[in-house]
């Protein structure tokens, strides 16, 4: 039983963290793959990503079972629109299929609804104060998830962790110079939610970013950074369960070409989750490549 | 001494800030595309460059020898009021016509900055 439980809310951390996002702004703070520029108001974002390589890591960082899919494939759609120079709201709605052995199983994902402030523009004459922007942003827990699964032999309808999230933080860039470099600190609160039986309480979730790069305007950028995830013990029906924290530690690159006679931006992102080297617990090991389009059209 | 040193702190030295900020200060008011029609008239311009103070490309075209042409009009754009401002004079720039879009580059379709605009072209866009 007690196994159980620990691989229950190794997966649920797993699935919860599953798509690795590279960066933002950049900035990388967010969930949200869509920045608008103070020039921009109306911008979408079209993304097709592909995760594999799935291991579970349990409380102790060894690898653990996996029944789950072999392959998780991603599609993106998100809109963004600006509401004045200094704010934007996003959507994000993903749309997942799981694949193994041939079988596969496709869903809706949890939808993102986003919004930046940014506190402080950033300045050419004062190329070393960085630009602050606020971040706040819900999940909303739509897809099914493990609690819900019709197919626990292969999870392969499980398409997220069951519970909505509502996630403030903030995202520091130095963007200014070729050179760039930023961190971003975001806090996730999650609902909790009454299943049969049950009364879950996922742990608070902190997500911290570094990152560096090398860009210039005309042509792009490419930037490679560091996420540190944690989350506190899960409660059930009010009590603590043991060693269900977790933490995840991944390496993302990405590179952004710009397509300047359309506004548009191409990005490529490449991630490890569950980094070995650090320490890893109740969560998952992957590596994920996306692919992007993004294009401001107002 | 003593009083020598009070007295540049407090006297001498918001004096030469006033009077360094008094000289380096531009004004880049708020200007209609009627408005940038009539300054075109009445000025002649050759160029209108689209600027903001977040745009780090901006940088090379803000400090190019040429911007101290008195025949190009700056155009702060995608900014907040009095941001330009600011940043034209940390940069220690002194522009003769700088002006705050208010409608232009809606009319006339600018939709990123850096942009130079020569002028015989944007007017034959205009029409």
């Amino acid at each position: 039983m007690n196994f159980f439980v620990r691989f229950f809310v190794s997966f649920i951390s797993f699935v919860h963290a599953i798509q690795a996002l590279g960066c933002a702004s950049c900035g990388s703070g967010g969930d949200d793959p869509l920045i608008l520029y103070p020039n921009e108001s109306f911008k979408y974002y079209l993304g097709v990503s592909r995760a594999g390589g799935f291991k579970t890591l349990d409380p102790s960082g060894k690898s653990g079972i996996d029944g789950g899919p072999q392959f998780k494939d991603t599609y993106h759609l998100s809109v963004g629109k600006s509401i004045n120079e200094s704010a934007f709201v996003t959507f994000l709605l993903p749309y997942l299929s799981n694949r193994k052995n041939g079988e596969y199983k496709t869903s809706t994902g949890d939808p993102i609804f986003s919004l930046r402030w940014t506190a402080l523009m950033p300045n050419i004459a004062e190329p070393l104060v960085p630009q602050v922007q606020l971040l706040f942003s819900y999940k909303y827990a739509l897809a099914r998830s493990l609690y819900d699964s019709q197919y626990p032999r292969n999870l392969l309808d499980v398409f997220g962790n069951g519970f909505s999230e509502t996630r403030i933080g903030l995202d520091v860039f130095w963007g200014m110079r070729e050179w760039k470099y930023g961190f971003a600190h975001t806090l996730q609160m999650p609902t909790a939610r009454y299943f049969p039986g049950a009364h879950v309480e996922l742990g608070l979730g902190m997500r911290s970013t570094v990152l560096v790069g090398f860009g210039q305007t005309q042509w792009g950028k490419v930037l490679m950074g560091l996420n540190r995830e944690q989350r506190d013990q899960t409660r059930t029906n009010g009590e603590l369960v043991s060693q269900s924290e977790s933490f995840n530690y991944s390496l993302f690159t990405t590179a952004d070409w710009i397509v300047a006679p359309l506004d548009a931006m191409i990005r490529a992102t490449v991630s490890r989750r569950g980094l070995e080297g650090f320490h890893n617990q109740n969560t998952g090991q992957s590596v994920s490549v996306t692919l992007a389009w993004m294009q401001a059209l107002q | 001494m003593k009083k020598f040193f009070i007295y540049s702190l407090f006297v001498l030295y918001p004096c030469v800030f006033v009077f360094h900020t008094a000289l380096a200060a531009n004004s880049c008011p708020a200007a209609t595309p009627a408005q940038l029609n009539e300054l075109i008239a009445n000025a002649k311009p050759r160029k209108l460059i689209f600027f903001s103070s977040w745009c780090s490309d901006c940088l090379v075209h803000l400090n190019a020898p040429e911007t101290r042409d008195d025949s190009i009009v700056f155009i702060a754009s995608f900014d907040k009021p009095g941001r330009a401002e600011k940043t034209l004079d940390k940069l220690g720039l002194q522009v003769k016509h700088c002006l705050y879009d208010n409608g232009i580059t809606k009319l006339y379709g600018i939709k990123k900055v850096p942009t130079e605009v020569d002028l015989p072209s944007f007017q034959n866009v205009t029409r």
